[in-house]
């Protein structure tokens, strides 16, 4: 049995995109968005079977919105405060056996 | 076989043409004079596949002989796929007529699981260090 398979990978798309504005009492509210996007297809062609399988998965990301009025243009960011405690959950778990390990090594030399 | 992968295609296709900017942010909600819009992160994905198998059937194995080119070709299609949609709220665009501010929305239930995992993990090294230190004078 002889097989051909065709696959096509998509690298990882980033891009910060502007959505549609929307109107609120005479401003205007620019969403600014960070899009991934990762795709992946691929085609068996054999004497005996012929199979397609595709994945694909995206995120959005708000990173700011922009404020369009009379008196110009403001840039407002929209930062995620539980992922930026979580990060530093996570760097704190890598920083304490580090800090630990020094006053163990400290203590001994004493 | 060719719609299955028709299907498979145009699902692709339309993944990029869903993924626009405006699916973070919510319908605004005006009330009392201040509008609100509710802003969220989001990821979806998803997997697909189609197959058709060939079947030879012979039928039997005198007729082969006699006639070689006498096979029925028979087949089945099978095909399935999923797909998931995350959303999770970070903050909320509040529109006032004095301006537009943004308050982050913070997800106490999981940094109240993440700060007990970190003190449990801080409790692990702390007390190892201590043994080490006051084991090792012993």
């Amino acid at each position: 049995m002889s097989e051909q398979g065709i696959k096509r990978r998509h690298p990882v798309v980033s891009k910060v995109v502007e959505g549609e504005p929307i109107r609120v009492g005479g401003r205007e509210l620019v969403p600014v968005v960070r899009m991934t996007t990762r795709m992946q297809r691929r085609a068996l062609v054999g004497t005996e079977r012929v199979s397609g399988r595709g994945w694909g998965a995206v995120r959005l990301r708000p990173i700011a919105i922009l404020e369009r009025s009379e008196e110009g243009e403001r840039r407002i960011p929209i930062r995620n405060k539980t992922a930026q405690a979580l990060s530093g959950f996570l760097l704190a778990a890598f920083i304490i056996p580090l800090l630990l390990a020094v006053a163990v090594r400290l203590a001994r030399k004493e | 076989m060719d719609k299955e992968m028709d299907a498979l295609l145009d699902a692709l296709a339309d993944l990029r043409a869903k993924a626009n900017a405006n699916a973070v942010f919510g319908n605004p909600v005006t009330a009392e004079g201040r509008t609100v819009i509710p802003v969220a992160k989001v990821a979806y994905g998803f997997g697909m596949g189609v197959g058709h198998g060939m079947m030879v059937e012979e039928t039997g194995a005198e007729a082969v002989e006699a006639e070689e080119s006498q096979e029925e070709e028979a087949g089945d299609s099978a095909g399935g796929g999923g797909g998931g949609l995350m959303a999770q709220p970070i903050a909320v665009v509040e529109v006032t007529p004095e301006g537009t501010r943004v308050q982050a929305v913070i997800d106490e239930q999981r940094l109240a699981l993440a700060g007990g995992a970190l003190a449990a993990w801080v409790v692990f090294w702390l007390t190892r260090t201590l043994v080490k230190i006051f084991g090792h004078e012993a």
